[in-house]
């Protein structure tokens, strides 16, 4: 079992714990402006404004989840509205993309500006290329009908009365010209412009039918009519343009149909064929409306989103040693991914070996703290040691009311359960003792046994106390034999205990809350109390589990926000007046 | 094993060796330790029953020998010299042998024998002597790194605090210098007395604070199981009260 790699100290949170965590920063208009713009930029091939929303509401939620040792990838909402003021179609003129991103935020650490260490996600770095757009919704789709309407638009800006040799072309769309002499020949339908488009082949072909009205003076021949006439339309990813100015061959010229008969009609129709076209030029080319197709719209999304996201980051364990002197050591993340586990490591006892993740000791749970081997270890032999300072050169004396003796070793080491016989995890306790018998010759006792930490959670609305007591194992209760070893170890193991504590507050920033009372109490933050401008946090460790790689603490854990949100303030009724 | 089973029923592989002066113990020292080397599981029962151990590997030591091994065993020099001295005054008091242990005979003695008032112990607690040696839990303390130099940051309440549970203070404990806290008087003496109360009548009367004493020395004596519990525990009838904790007991002889 591996619970701090090649660190002293392990926090471990689920993956619950950290989308919290997100879900708070991600309600942070610092951190997380939630509407940007209208901004200049360059979207769909042209300069337009353009605004942006990121949404995580209850219809549509944030999320997170975790890609590999060292990334999360983000799902966030995303809205982006496109300017178009000059647009053909007017009702085109503002393009709403409604998408859900992917966005991939490396877990890393940095100094923030109070120079505290703060372990978190930082998305700069996010490219275009790193976003996916897994969802896309409101691509516009342009038909005839925007086309139509471009026309109709641009028709208003043209000149409607054609001159030809004394002949003279009024050119029609309903009543949008209504200084025209004659006025619009026809009713209903027949009196607007209208279009269809027509494919043909790998061409798709606009055909426009304009009502007219033609006088020949010199014929005396007056008739309504329209013209026909067909332009090739161009559809790019992100927009469609249509050229008036370009004539089509055969079979796709422009033709002139008028309604009455005449010897005159067909001369006229022949005649005034390139007045039309010159009419028809009049129009274009109209400006290419921009509009997306979907690979479009993905495009300017990633485009837009990296703009957005490449300048976050927030952190997820900001640890404050409580003293501007003490200068704690960064944490070092990795995502375990299939356990849904994120584990901070603090405290680098090997720096001679490259950073690894821990094995998952959260058990299903939301929090869990993990002291490693090696620093259980070394503060185990500083406890024993200080207790008893003349282990080291050949013996501690020992006196009791039955007699004096001499420890001559003594060692401490935990143990997994069900190492040595013994369950649960225990301290292993092994040593030897010179008992100093008058009138007899010295007796060696060597002994060993199980002791076990037995732990007790007082929890209140406001306070959170963990209780633990060593108890030495295989002792039959109420023995009075038993003292002796409990009055020489059971101490031990406290000092053992808190030495652990006082090393894991140093470690991860918590702070004495009180002065430790006769040497047995402290406060633990086994999470710093608030995530910078984020969340408060409160963190319970509800128990202590010993194995032979260390101690393990699980916990629960919740999570509130820090700010005051505008709808907290709604639903208390808080919002400020006017003045 | 099979040595010390044989043993058990009384037939040691080794020649009986009766003791019964402080010189041939002495002088069988080296002896008994050898036996005692040839037989592990038989030597890692003496700390159960020393005599019944010796009886094992054929060694019979006389009845006064056996109360001076016993005694050996479970005071030191000092603490012997204090019991007796304890011993010699109570017995000038109560007539017969004192038995601090015994509730009913503490309650005959504190208000029949000498005749003190009961008090009204029903909320009282005596004073413990710490059951942690100050001294060592300062070089403790020193000793963690770090240790206090932090302030207090916010949110104290968002954390867990750790409490270091002691160990329980027993009679042993009991600290005979502190003055113990005045009691008023109760209607009814009661029929028995343990320890713990005979603390609150110790300053009351000479007397009571010798029996207390004595008491106290006693319940920090060495136990040593009955001859019938040790050869329950050595045929496995009844658990190990050391447990596995002793594994084995060796000797070094006097010549190293």
């Amino acid at each position: 079992m591996n619970l701090t790699s090649n660190f002293d100290i392990a926090v471990e949170l689920g993956i619950d714990s950290v989308k919290q965590i997100f879900h708070l920063a991600f309600k942070s208009e610092d951190l997380f402006p939630h509407n940007i713009g209208p901004i200049s930029a360059n979207v769909f091939g042209q300069a337009v404004q353009v605004s942006l929303t990121v949404i995580d509401d209850m219809t549509n939620p944030a999320d997170l989840s975790f890609q590999d040792s060292t990334h999360m990838l983000f799902s966030i909402p995303f809205q982006m509205a496109v300017q178009v003021p000059g647009s053909p179609d007017p009702s085109l003129s503002e393009i709403n993309l409604d998408a859900v991103i992917a966005v991939p935020g490396l877990l890393t650490n940095w100094m923030d500006s109070s120079n505290n260490p703060v372990l978190g996600i930082d998305f700069s770095g996010v490219t275009s290329n790193d976003i996916q757009v897994p969802a896309l919704s409101s691509v516009p789709t342009v038909n005839i009908s925007n086309i139509v309407a471009a026309i109709h638009t641009n028709y208003t800006s043209i000149q409607h009365v054609f001159a030809l040799g004394g002949n003279t072309l009024n050119v029609y769309d309903d009543t949008a010209d209504p200084s025209l002499t004659p006025p619009n020949p026809y009713a209903g339908s027949a009196s607007e412009i209208q279009g269809s488009l027509v494919t043909a082949g790998a061409t798709q072909y606009l055909n426009v039918v304009m009502p007219i009205w033609v006088n020949i003076p010199e014929g005396s021949y007056t008739s309504p009519g329209h013209i026909s006439f067909y332009r090739p339309v161009v559809q790019t990813a992100t927009s469609i343009t249509v050229d008036f100015s370009i004539e089509p061959a055969a079979p796709y010229q422009t033709t002139v149909t008028l309604d009455n008969p005449g010897f005159a009609q067909s001369i006229a129709e022949q005649q005034l064929q390139p007045l039309a076209v010159n009419v028809i030029s009049t129009f274009g080319p109209i400006p290419p409306q921009p509009v997306p197709n979907q690979a479009g719209a993905i495009a300017a999304i990633q485009q837009q989103a990296a703009a957005y996201i490449s300048q976050r980051k927030f952190g997820v364990y900001t640890p404050q040693s409580g003293a501007n002197q003490i200068q704690l050591t960064t944490p070092v993340g990795f995502l375990l991914v299939a356990d849904g586990v994120l584990a901070i490591l603090m405290n680098r006892r090997d720096s001679s070996v490259a950073d690894f993740p821990p094995d998952n000791f959260l058990n299903g749970g939301q929090l869990a703290m993990a002291v490693g081997p090696a620093k259980v270890q070394e503060l185990i032999d500083n406890a024993v040691n200080t207790q008893f300072p003349g282990l080291a050169s050949g013996g501690a004396p020992l006196s009791t009311p039955q007699g004096n003796g001499t420890l001559t070793s003594l060692s401490v080491a935990p143990e997994d359960s069900g190492g040595h016989g013994a369950t649960p995890g225990h301290l292993w306790v092994t040593g030897s003792a010179t008992v100093h018998i008058p009138c007899w010759f010295d007796s060696h006792v060597n002994f060993s046994g199980p002791i076990f930490i037995d732990t007790t959670l007082t929890q209140t609305s406001s306070a959170c106390t963990l209780t633990f007591q060593a108890r030495a194992g295989n002792f039959n209760i109420g023995q009075n034999c038993c003292t002796v070893f409990e009055d020489l170890i059971v101490p031990i193991v406290g000092w053992i205990m808190l030495a652990v504590t006082q090393s894991m507050i140093s470690s991860v920033g918590g702070s004495l809350a009180q002065q430790i009372a006769q040497g047995q109490t402290s406060i633990i933050h086994p999470i710093p109390p608030v995530v910078t401008g984020i969340a408060q946090v409160s963190a319970c460790l509800t128990g202590l589990n010993i194995f032979a790689a260390g101690f393990v603490f699980p916990g629960t854990i919740s999570i509130v926000r820090v700010t005051t949100s505008f709808q907290d303030l709604l639903s208390e009724r808080r919002l400020p007046w006017p003045t | 094993m099979a040595n010390a089973t044989e043993s058990g029923n009384g037939k040691s592989q080794f020649p009986v060796l009766r003791i019964s002066s402080h010189r041939a113990l002495a002088a069988a020292q080296m002896e008994i330790s050898n036996r005692l080397q040839a037989n592990p599981v038989i030597a890692a029962l003496l700390l159960v029953n020393p005599l019944a151990a010796f009886r094992d590997v054929g060694v019979e030591v006389s009845p006064e020998i056996g109360s001076h091994i016993l005694h050996t065993l479970q005071y030191s020099p000092a603490t012997a010299a204090r019991r007796q001295v304890l011993l010699d005054n109570l017995q000038k008091v109560s007539g017969g042998l004192p038995k601090p242990a015994d509730r009913a005979w503490v309650a005959q003695f504190l208000f029949q024998t000498i005749k003190l008032a009961p008090l009204d112990t029903s909320n009282a607690t005596p004073v413990y002597k710490p059951t942690m040696d100050p001294a060592l839990a300062a070089k403790q303390l020193a000793s963690i790194p770090k240790l206090n130099v932090a302030p207090p940051l916010q949110h104290p309440d968002h954390g867990t605090a750790f409490v270091f549970g002691s160990i329980t203070p027993g009679v042993r404990n009991l600290d005979l210098d502190k003055p113990s806290p005045q009691l008023p008087p109760a209607t009814e003496a009661p029929a028995s007395v343990d320890l713990t109360t005979l603390y609150f009548y110790k300053d009351l009367d000479p007397r009571a604070h010798d029996l207390l004493e004595l008491g106290v020395i006693e319940s920090q004596a060495f136990q040593i199981s009955s001859p019938d519990a040790y050869r329950k525990i050595k045929s496995g009838e009844l658990p190990n009260p050391w447990g596995g904790w002793v594994t084995g007991i060796t000797f070094t002889p006097p010549s190293q």
